[in-house]
Formats: structure tokens, sequence, C-alpha cells
């Protein structure tokens, strides 16, 4: 069997080369450990020394959960096991590193990812490959505490927090109870953007569909670069199914009948028509798309189209060369697994193409229990035909041109923008989340679903966090 | 020999405009050339395949497949 791509930071990509090992292993962020026995208020007043603005696991236990407080933090003090995740400039933690004996504070390092041991790589015999490129961490003691620590503050926290937003979502279960839509979809509940302060603003995304319903009322004054590779056709959207996509990873904050089904409110919307209206395309244009999509600098690509692949056949050379190039100008594609599958009769098919591609995320589809969706197709070809996601893909709430104004629909189509929404959400935070970085930053945050083999949902449940 | 349309992929180094400049020489007839992609897609005879193949700054040259194809707008799965 082939190697799975990206699975390790390091191997992964020709981006990767110019970044150090130890900047693919790390998040950017800084584990401070404090000394045996030190007072958490002494701490926290360290760390305010610092100029850090701190939030505290023990303020999320009790009562409601400001969350702009904890968004406005630079770090989150975790008293149980005397440790900080702080987010700081390196100097700023150079200076801190140099801390005299009594301070509180023992030691600074940054903060690696650690997902292989939170939520572990799934284990394919068939492939052991894959385990020996997996990324070694090696974690000190005080590091492995904070871990399991992280680990179980994170889950006071999301309880506490979807609790006092108000959502019927409990992070402890495996499977939520029902989702209650009237402020926001399930996808966004289920993805946490509704908890999100993130907007995409600034962040240039690409939807390659079958165009946008460019007077939707839901999109007046939103910035929106359109262009068609439809010969003959204008890019405004004849058949729905762009308009949709583009409002799961766009669509406004307010819209204007709730509840909120958008994702990067202020994004930057490229609209590439390279769908026609009766909703096919050829390769040409759907490469001529990618193109000017890079062209044009948009570090999210998404692209719910494919089209079958039978067992054992490989992904096209093609677009794996495009995807290759895409992500070393810094662009991410991502692309919906395909909906082949009907798993109620037994019938389980691969990864559509162009998602099979080795540079290309796949994102597959589960409903709103938390099952993966009944036509969600499934990581049963090697190089690059893996699931790498999965996303609110069931009866999902968005946008459609009027007058019908919003439609009801499910598919990895639909899943796919929900990824991609989140991309630009991480894209914003910082300029170095950019093609495999952000790739992997989508597959660090995503949320372990125990109950789904990664065979059909990859790394779990796309999260802003 | 029926004309198909093909994707050259090129090699990351080399120069596109040269590459679409050799397999034009080489009797394709470029249909579009993807700079910022590294594709140059091509019309050609099948028998042109291998020589295509052949030329330096090419990694790749494959077929156009038959395109792809979404559900009616009224589907409840997309």
């Amino acid at each position: 069997m082939a190697k799975v791509p990206l699975t390790s930071g390091a191997d992964i990509l020709p981006t990767a080369e110019t970044q150090s090992r130890e900047a693919a292993e790390t998040t950017g962020r800084y584990i401070v450990t404090f000394r045996e026995g030190a007072d958490p208020q002494a701490a926290t007043a360290a760390l305010s020394n610092f100029g850090l603005r701190t939030a505290t696991a023990a303020d999320f236990r009790e009562s409601a959960v400001d969350f702009q407080t904890l968004g406005a933090a630079d770090s989150v003090v975790l008293p149980e096991i005397g440790v900080a995740v702080v987010s700081a400039e390196p100097d700023q933690m150079a200076s801190m590193s140099a801390a005299d004996e009594a301070s509180p504070i023992l030691a600074v390092e940054p903060e690696r990812y650690v997902y292989a041991l939170s939520a572990p790589a799934p284990v394919r015999l068939e492939e052991p490959e894959v385990q020996e490129a997996a990324p070694r961490i090696d974690l000190s003691p005080a590091a492995a505490a904070y871990v399991r620590g992280y680990r179980d503050a994170l889950d006071s926290f999301t309880s506490s927090l979807l609790s006092s937003a108000g959502a019927e979502a409990s992070a402890a279960a495996i499977a939520p109870t029902a989702f209650v839509e009237t402020n926001f979809t399930w996808g966004l509940q289920a993805t946490r953007v509704h908890l999100s302060p993130l907007s995409g603003r600034g962040i240039r995304v690409a939807v390659l569909d079958t165009g946008m319903d460019l007077q939707h009322p839901d999109f007046a004054g939103r910035s929106i670069t359109a262009a068609s590779f439809v010969p003959g056709q204008a890019p405004q959207d004849g058949h729905g199914h762009g308009t949709h996509c583009i409002g799961t990873s766009c669509g406004p904050r307010t819209p204007g009948v709730r509840p909120r089904y958008g994702i990067a409110y202020e994004a930057a919307i490229f609209v590439g028509k390279v769908l026609n209206n009766a909703g096919s395309g050829t390769d040409g244009w759907i490469l001529a798309g990618i193109n000017w999509a890079v062209a044009n600098g948009c570090p999210v690509i998404s692209m719910s189209l494919g089209r079958p692949v039978n067992p054992g056949e490989p992904p096209p050379v093609a677009y794996e060369t495009a995807a290759r190039n895409a992500l070393n100008r810094r662009c991410l594609i991502v692309a919906a697994a395909g909906n082949d599958s009907n798993r109620s009769a037994g019938v389980i098919r691969p990864v559509s193409a162009p998602a099979n591609c080795p540079s290309i995320m796949a994102v597959g589809a589960i409903d709103e229990n938390f099952r993966i969706a009944n036509f969600s197709n499934r990581a049963i070809n090697g190089g690059g035909g893996e699931v790498n996601l999965v996303g609110p893909g069931v009866r999902v709430r968005s946008s459609w041109p009027m007058p019908t104004r919003y439609n009801t629909i499910s598919g990895t189509s639909m899943a796919t923008p929900h990824v991609a929404g989140i991309a630009a959400l991480y894209a914003q935070t910082s300029p170095l989340l950019r093609g495999a970085q952000l790739w992997l930053r989508l597959l660090n945050t995503a949320r372990n679903i125990v109950t789904i083999p990664p065979v059909d949902d990859g790394r779990g449940l796309v999260q802003i966090i | 020999m029926a004309k198909n349309n093909y994707f050259v992929s090129v090699k990351p180094d080399a120069q596109i405009t040269s590459v679409a400049g050799e397999v034009r020489a080489a009797g394709a007839n470029v249909r579009q050339t993807l700079d910022a992609i590294g594709i140059v897609e091509v019309e050609a005879d099948e028998a042109l395949v291998e020589k295509l193949k052949s030329l330096a700054g090419v990694a790749s040259v494959d077929p156009a497949t038959g395109g792809f194809q979404l559900p009616p707008p009224d589907s409840p799965v997309q």
C-alpha cells in the first residue's frame, strides 16, 4: 500500500522543507511549567507581570463562562497540574525563560501538537508505514501531565461553554442530544463556530462550483470576486449548489432569517464557476478555476465536486500536480469525499477524485447524531484515497438562489465548505497558517469521534478551537 | 487517430512557458497554460503522447476524464 501522506509534519510536502521540524510540530504557543507547589495566584500574577492576560480553568467550572474573556486572554492557567498555555511573542517568552529562582515559573517550552496522545493516530494494520511515519513526540513528565490535564480541562471548558451558550450539545457525550437550530445551524454548533470570535476577515476563500446568486440579500455589501470558466455562462448560479456551498463557508453572521448558517462571515469570497448550470464540468474548467484561485492567492479553495473511482484506481495526476503546486503557493484545497456509498444497503465506495489526491484534503460527512452519513465514502484506496476529516453533511441549511433563499440538503458537498470556512478562521489567526501548516492545524484540532472508524472520518470532526 | 485532450504536468524545476513551446513544436495544440499550478492542457493525437512524455520538463501526460456531474438541484443528496 502506498504511504499515507500528510500524517507527519516533517515529510509531507515541499513547503515543509522551509520549516524546521521543530516548527512543524509546535503550535506557536508555549507551555509554562510552574514550580512544584507554586501558589496558583502567584503563578497567575507572574504571567501578568509579563503583560499577559490570563484565564484559569477553574474560572469556567462553576458558573457562567464569559467567553469574551477567554477569547481575549493570552494564557490559560491550569492550576491542578501547575502549567499554563500561553500565546505570546517569542521574545516575550525568552524573557520569561530567564526568570529568576524566586519566580514561580520553572520552565518555558514550545507547545507541541498533542494529537498522537489525545487522539491516537488510526491503527491501520495494512499500512504499517503509516505508523513509522507518525511524528515522534518526546514529552517530559511535566508535559505529559500537561497533556492529560489539558484534555480534562478542555472537556470541562467545552461542557461549560456549550451549556452557557444555550446549545443542546454536550461535549462529554459521544453524540449530542438534539441540536436546537433557533440561532445556529447544527453544523455551526457541532464545529464550535458559534462560540468563535473569528470571522475570516481578510482571507480569500475560493469556492469552485456552479457559481453564486450574486443578488442574494444575505451577501449584500460583501467582497465578492466572480469569474466563470464555463464557456458562455456567467458566474450567476443557475443550479443552487454553488450558492449553498458559499453560504456555509462564507455566509453572514446575521442572515436575513435565522439561524446563522455561514462560517467565515468576513472572508473575501472568490466565486469560480467551474460547473455549468446543469451541474456538469470538465477537468479543463476545474483546473482553470484552481489556477485562478491560486494566482489570486486564495489560502482556501473549496471544491464540493467529485467523480466516482473504482477500488485500486490511482488519483488523477494533473490534480495532484495542481494541488501540490497550490500548497507550495500557500493555498489549501479541500474537496468532497463523495456520495457514492449506500451504507444501509451494504455499499461502501472509495473516496472520489480529485479528493483522492494526496495533496487535496478529503472531507466526509456526518449527521447530527455524529454518525457517518449513509452516502459518505470510505478510505478504500491508499495513496491519497483517505478521508482526512469529516464535517456536518446531513440536513444542512444554507443559502439558495432567490426567491427560494434557503435550502436544507445533504452531501459531502455540504461537509466540505464547513472545513473550508473553518480553514479561513484559522488562517485569520496567523499568516503562517497557510498551505501544509493550515492542513496540519485542521487535522490537529479535529475532534475524534470514537464511534466512527478512521477509514470513515479520518482525524474526526473539524473544529475551531 | 482521434484527438484527445491531455494534461501535461510540468516538472517543478522547469519553465512552463518553454514546456508549452516544446509541446507545441512537437505537434500538440495548446489549449491553456495554467502557470500557477504547472499544468498545460493540450489537444493531441494519442500517438503523440509518448513523444510529449519524453520532453524535458514534462513530468506526466494524462488524459482528460469524462468530467463531473452534480445531481439535479432538487436532489436531497448533493
